[in-house]
């Protein structure tokens, strides 16, 4: 030991001799008994870590594939025939109105046409009508009823060019019986097919799979949403319909967690960190986590466009890197800035321990692609981290979807 | 400490790459020098055990961090140090009294089952309040000035200066008291020659101050 006082006090003198020379203490077991469980835990932890990461991405491939494989052995080829006759019944009612509106512009053709603003008011809810029937059967997802979908926007153009109408008016009749006659899939597929609109699109119906981009930036905190720090967060997802309005998703999500609170806020008992976190005013934290959550989607609306959905799940927190910053009340000489920096890695996980809550509107740019912004509040149920926060997370999810046709 | 003033670079090694036979070694050889520290900076037993395996375990997750050219006991005392300040540090939430009445320091009884040798004095330092002690452990024992130990302890020099002043003050209080208590328990008993007693510190003791 450095003596850097030469002090002479008597009694520090007296104490100092009298305490030089210990007696032989034998070590003691049980001590070393504690000391080698928890120098085996510490080895325990490191050469495992990586497996957390690798485990939870393989767990979602898993889940994923199985969910595929289960559709590709349920979704016989007699239910889709099905669901298209289903199809194509109603979408031969729309035609028979749209049949029966191009008439009447028809006979008013030479000279008679009123408005053709009527004309259009009521193609359009025809287009509506068979675009909703076309959400409402999400089990038969077909190309017929998409084609028949598209129909009434071809009617539309047609109508505002008078001079085509006749022959589009045409086509419509003669299509009529197989509307009525609900003729197979391939028939009414046939005949469509010779419509001038009918184009590729009559091929890029979607699925149940959908998968998504998403990118949040998100406010981090242990006490309140105003005490917060921004984050963000990225990954991937992919999530499957299981039925008309609900929907099963999973992902992986790599987010950067900032945030800052005082020492009441870290609940661990372990030292060092609590001994630490005891002597310090703040502690500032820069945590990277690999967040793969499970969640449940409902949609809520059943319009046209944009769709609303509640979304409700677990996450599970990889935590992969923690910085700490101890912002202490005072310097000490081996931290003469006041701060104190302690960084762990791969020593946390939190298993469904992250309750998600979010609601999200969905927009669609095209048949396939839709945008999502959703916000969301991630609720910890148990500590986070090596401090033991309550960390919780609310931001606003801006995801690209992508359908993937059946 | 001989041999084991600087670590063999198998037993080092050993530990580094976390043979569990080599910390034990490290652990059982240096057992005895690191526990006669946390004994006096701990409130008793139990607390120096607790310092004893937390400051073991920082040397031995962290013994790549030593210098092999220097030598090894005053890193593992360092080490020790900081561990039990950084202990103490940790307990200021619920500080002790410093009330020197409801210390124990009577005892059982002094003079039959003690001789004041180094177990009753590291019981004297253990019982003082945790500010003093570790004060008087920094100052008196290891040697740091009033300056490091303000900046070890997140107090200031003043502070330390009073603190060290008031742990003497308590620590010969604690030996007149337990001077007395021996005489009283020494004088009943005829033919006694009380030197058998004492300790031969306690007996330079109070030869230098009278």
């Amino acid at each position: 030991m450095i003596m850097n006082n030469t002090n002479q006090n008597h009694t520090d003198n007296f104490f100092k001799q009298g305490l030089s020379s210990p007696p032989e203490v034998n070590p003691s077991d049980k001590n070393w008994g504690e000391m080698e469980r928890r120098l085996k835990l510490e080895s325990k932890r490191r050469p495992m870590a990586w497996i957390y990461p690798v485990s939870g991405i393989a767990a979602a491939l898993l889940v994923v594939f199985s969910l595929w494989l289960l559709t590709e052995k349920t979704g016989t080829e007699s239910e889709r025939l099905e669901g298209a006759k289903e199809s194509g019944k109603k979408a031969g009612k729309n035609i028979v109105e749209i049949e029966s509106q191009l008439s009447r512009i028809s006979s008013n053709k030479e000279g008679k046409f009123t408005s053709p603003k009527i004309g259009t008011t009521q193609l359009s809810k025809s287009r509506s009508s068979a675009y909703r029937t076309f959400k409402s059967n999400p089990q038969s997802l077909s190309s017929q009823s998409f084609t028949y979908s598209r129909l009434p926007i071809t009617v539309l153009k047609s109508a505002r060019y008078l001079n085509i109408h006749t022959s589009v008016s045409n086509k419509f009749a003669s299509q009529r019986n197989i509307g009525k006659s609900n003729v197979p899939v391939n028939v009414i597929n046939a005949g469509f097919d010779k419509t001038p609109d009918s184009d590729s699109q009559s091929n890029t119906h979607t699925g149940k799979w959908v998968l998504s981009l998403a990118l949040s930036p998100d406010v981090n905190s242990v006490k309140g949403i105003d005490k917060g720090d921004f984050g963000r967060s990225v990954g991937m997802g992919v999530s499957y319909k299981v039925g008309k309005f609900l929907s099963l998703g999973t992902g992986i999500y790599y987010s950067k967690k900032l945030y800052s609170a005082d020492k009441t806020s870290y609940k661990v008992q372990e030292k060092p960190f609590a001994t630490w976190t005891s002597y310090s005013k703040k502690i500032d934290a820069d945590c990277r986590v690999i967040d793969i959550p499970l969640n449940v989607s409902l949609q809520m609306t059943n319009k046209t466009e944009n769709k609303l959905y509640v979304t409700a799940g677990l996450s599970s927190y990889i935590m992969l890197s923690e910085k700490y910053e101890f912002i202490y009340n005072r310097p000490s000489p081996a931290f003469p800035t006041g701060r104190r920096e302690y960084t762990i890695r791969n020593q946390n996980k939190h298993i469904l321990s992250v309750v998600n809550l979010g609601l999200a509107l969905e927009k669609p740019l095209s048949n396939q692609v839709s945008l999502v912004i959703e916000p969301y509040a991630k609720l910890p149920l148990s500590g986070i981290g090596q401090g033991e926060t309550n960390l919780k997370s609310f931001g606003v999810g801006i995801k690209l979807n992508y359908s993937l046709i059946e | 400490m001989n041999s084991l003033e600087y670590l063999p670079d198998k037993l080092r090694e050993g530990c580094i790459s976390g043979e569990r036979g080599s910390q034990k070694k490290l652990y059982y050889d240096f057992y005895g020098f690191a526990m006669a520290i946390c004994l006096r900076y701990a409130r008793d037993r139990d607390e120096a055990n607790e310092i004893l395996n937390e400051g073991f375990y920082k040397v031995l997750t962290s013994l790549y961090r030593y210098d092999q050219n220097k030598p090894f006991l005053p890193w593992l005392g360092r080490v020790m140090t900081n561990t039990a300040i950084d202990h103490y540090r940790s307990q200021l939430r619920h500080p002790a009294t410093d009330d020197i009445s409801e210390m124990d320091i009577h005892g059982e009884n002094p003079a039959i089952d003690s001789k004041l040798n180094y177990d009753d004095l590291i019981k004297l330092v253990q019982n003082l309040p945790p500010g003093y002690r570790a004060v008087f452990n920094l100052y008196a024992i290891d040697g740091f000035t009033h300056d490091e130990i303000a900046a070890q302890l997140g107090i200031s020099t003043g502070t330390s200066k009073s603190n060290l002043f008031k742990a003497r003050q308590k620590l010969v209080a604690m030996l007149d008291a337990q001077k007395q208590q021996t005489e009283r328990v020494l004088i009943p008993i005829p033919n006694n020659d009380n030197e058998q007693y004492e300790s031969k510190p306690y007996r330079q003791f109070l030869q230098a101050r009278s």
